[in-house]
């Protein structure tokens, strides 16, 4: 079997700036025009180094009296011999070589898939994405509107609209910025239709869970639920995303997903408490929303029934005294 | 205690001005004493006054050296730091050395028992201890025994004098010695929940607990509060009298008073709450609603209207509160009910916007009131139920009913019930009742009553 050995000249930051295959051992590494691999830095001999096969076939690499030596890792200690077990990094004055046996196997490679699934025809389709990101932010910026009350509300409306949309491409940034690294797919538009979509559902879900609470105030389990919907969406946004940046499988994703979204929202969760008891000392909030709806379609108890119902805070706080 | 602030309540306000006079710091007395004594000493000691202008001068030297000696300064000391907490005013009324002073004088003793004591200092600067017998809180009363004779003391029996009688009022202001304020007695004050008396006179902070006599002596009430500008309060005499009589006849240990605090508010509460919004309760018309305004005549009533032209809505305001709050400690007073209501409406808004801004003023209503969550040694956190209501006029309503006890006075809460009137695109309004220093079950008629109260006008 024909024996390789593969030696890579490193740029300044790194990267591979020259790749030489070598089948004929022993091979001589230099800034000397002979050399079977050519190095053009100043601090390299014109005959550095050279790779050498002993019996067995193990690889050792050996200074020829350079004058800088072959240094490895961060030692600025002059080494004579080195023996190459795999992939190693070394250094030949300053210039940086990584060799490799030529048997060394290689990662398998990162599937080149498109997205698939229900959304793929979103993602494929420029059309669809700009009139999901267009629709996210004329609804984002109605809710705002319908929410404001003051006086020439119309600038502040704006920024509180122009803020969400550098958020989410802030968001969509940062994935395309991993898949580039991961999958070296960088999909900005993609990453920002989906969160878009994503911001649609939560506004939408978002009305119906006010006028439910509205309808039917106090029903913590209603409450409960929403609050689970709304992480459900959070969770297959950042399970889309994975995704596009990554070739994880589905299950896997929904889990990463799932932690993900748990820590944000603790987070989140820690830092209201945190904000709440610095600036109010912990206080009762009243959440209850009104809604424009005429009187006649909203369901309500007499007096007495609630009056009744009202019962159950005494022995709340009744308790509150024996155990406080 | 989340109540609205309001200037208005100047007993409320000069009670907490006077209660905070008499908790001034040592230093603080030591410092102004010290100032009076540099003024005087720049004035002539004996200015030349003639014998017969100082016969001009009234009564007032006589009243002073004939009744002096029966007042007394009153202290609290914090027993860890031996230093005094609260200085007042009392004065004997028995004998047997029994002291009448004002309940806020000693509440610091009968909350925390353990951590406090009294003395007081008789007008020779002997100091004596001295134990609480007897409460009246609702009246700001208190009884001291101090187990000795008293060099003399005055007897409470009930007067009927005239507007306009003078009369003088004996105290210790801040620890500056004993002093005699003259002024003139104003009535009964109209429409308060328990008795109070007028005097036209600048009591000042420390003379808490001190007498006000005619000039032969006769009680006509206790010091009690002042809101300045010479208006001063007293309790009547027919009040000490009545402690006075319960508290011999039954002596209280010193660590059962905070329990008799308890079962009298619980009394009193019953008492002025049993008709409260009973029946026909005065209503106003807010935004085509009639709300309840003024339901007893120891309530007071204001209103005033947002005029803001750069806000897109108009809001109006009608609030109604007792004056008699009832002096539990330092920051903590109760016995008050109020309510207000908060008319919104809007021809610039659409309804959404307009529900938007509804929603916020539901949520955080009169700015910094809050409902705390947590409790202190006091008080529990508030819970609260929210809920839709169709009202017995017809009137839907958003509900919500937040509770929170008293952790010492079992029986007793504070209660706030808010609601919004539901249904209209572009008019809301809000209605807030607190009440504080209830029992569970009345806090629960009122709220039934007051909803009673809303009805669309026709």
């Amino acid at each position: 079997m024909e024996r390789v050995v593969v030696v890579e000249v490193l740029g300044r930051r790194g990267e591979v700036s020259q790749r030489v295959r070598l089948t004929q051992l022993p091979a001589t590494i230099g800034r000397g025009w002979t050399s079977d691999v050519v190095v053009g830095d100043p601090t390299v001999d014109a005959a550095h180094a050279r790779i050498v096969s002993d019996e067995a076939g193990a690889l050792t690499l050996e200074d020829l009296g350079s004058v800088n030596g072959i240094q490895v890792g961060p030692s600025r200690e002059k080494l004579t011999r080195i023996a190459l077990n795999g992939l190693v990094t070394v250094r030949l004055g300053r210039a940086a070589l990584r060799i490799v046996s030529g048997d060394q196997p290689v990662p398998p490679a990162i599937p080149d898939h498109d997205p698939t699934g229900r959304l793929a025809w979103l993602l494929a389709t420029p059309g669809a994405m700009a009139a999901t990101i267009a629709a996210g932010v004329v609804l984002i910026g109605l809710t705002f509107w319908l929410g404001s009350y003051e006086a020439k509300a119309g600038a502040g409306v704006a920024g509180q609209v122009v803020a969400f949309v550098a958020a989410t491409a802030i968001w969509a940034g940062i994935w395309s910025f991993a898949g580039r690294l991961s999958v070296h797919q960088f999909r900005f538009w993609q990453h920002g239709a989906l969160t878009w979509l994503v911001v649609l559902a939560l506004l939408v879900w978002n009305t119906v869970e006010s006028y439910a609470d509205f309808l039917a105030p106090g029903q913590e389990a209603a409450q409960a639920a929403g609050g689970l919907v709304a992480g459900g969406l959070v969770v297959a946004l950042i399970a889309a995303q994975l995704g596009l940046v990554s070739g994880l499988r589905r299950g896997r994703r929904i889990a990463v997903a799932v932690v993900l979204t748990t820590a944000f929202t603790g987070l989140a969760v820690l830092a209201g408490k945190a904000a709440k008891h610095d600036l109010a000392g912990g206080t009762v909030p009243i959440t209850a929303t009104l809604e424009p709806l005429p009187a006649s379609v909203i369901p309500a108890r007499s007096v007495d029934d609630f009056v009744q119902r009202t019962n159950a805070l005494k022995q709340g706080v009744d308790r509150l005294v024996k155990t406080e | 205690m989340p109540w609205p602030e309001t200037s208005r309540r100047l007993t409320a306000v000069g009670r907490q001005v006077f209660a905070a006079g008499c908790r001034l710091p040592a230093a603080w007395a030591v410092l102004l004493a010290l100032a009076f004594g540099v003024a005087s000493a720049q004035r002539p000691r004996h200015p030349a006054v003639t014998p017969a202008a100082e016969r001009e001068d009234g009564q007032t030297p006589a009243v002073f050296r004939r009744f002096a000696g029966q007042v007394v300064k009153v202290q609290v000391i914090e027993i860890r730091s031996g230093a005094k907490a609260v200085t007042g005013s009392g004065f004997f009324v028995t004998r047997g050395g029994h002291v009448m002073t004002n309940y806020h004088v000693v509440s610091d003793l009968v909350r925390k028992p353990e951590r406090y004591r009294a003395e007081l200092i008789d007008s020779a600067g002997v100091t004596r201890p001295v134990t609480v017998i007897g409460v009246d809180v609702v009246h700001d009363l208190a009884v001291l025994a101090s187990g000795q004779p008293a060099p003399g003391w005055f007897t409470l029996e009930p007067v009927t004098i005239a507007q306009g009688l003078r009369l003088y009022s004996l105290g210790h202001p801040a620890d500056l010695g004993i002093a005699i304020v003259e002024g003139t007695f104003n009535g009964r004050l109209p429409h308060t929940l328990y008795p109070r008396i007028h005097f036209t006179g600048s009591i000042n902070p420390g003379m808490s607990g001190g007498p006000t006599i005619t000039l032969a002596g006769r009680v006509i009430g206790v010091n009690v509060a002042t809101s300045g500008n010479q208006q001063s309060f007293l309790v009547p005499v027919d009040d000490a009298s009545a402690l006075l009589r319960r508290a011999l006849g039954a002596p209280r240990p010193v660590d059962s008073l905070m329990a008799d605090v308890g079962r009298e508010l619980l009394h009193y509460q019953e008492s002025y709450l049993a008709t409260l919004f009973a029946d026909s309760v005065p209503t106003v018309d807010l935004g085509g609603l009639r709300v309840p305004t003024r339901p007893a005549a120891f309530f007071n009533c204001w209103g005033e209207s947002d005029e803001d032209e750069t806000q897109p809505y108009e809001s109006v305001h009608h609030y109604c509160s007792t004056d008699d709050d009832v002096f539990l400690s330092g920051d903590e007073s109760t016995g008050i009910i109020d309510f207000q209501h908060d008319l919104l409406t809007t021809d610039a808004l659409n309804t959404f916007r307009f529900h938007a801004l509804y929603t916020n003023r539901f949520r955080s209503l009169g700015g910094d009131w809050q409902l705390d969550a947590e409790g202190d040694d006091d008080l529990t956190g508030y819970r609260c139920r929210t809920d839709n209501v169709r009202g017995g006029g017809g009137v839907t309503l958003k509900t919500v009913f937040c509770v929170r006890a008293y952790k010492k006075l079992p029986g007793l809460y504070d209660a706030v019930f808010r609601l919004a009137v539901l249904g209209r695109p572009r008019m809301g309004l809000l209605s807030t009742l607190t009440m504080s220093g209830v029992s569970f079950a009345n806090a629960q008629t009122m709220v039934r009553r007051y909803v009673g109260a809303f009805r669309w006008s026709e």
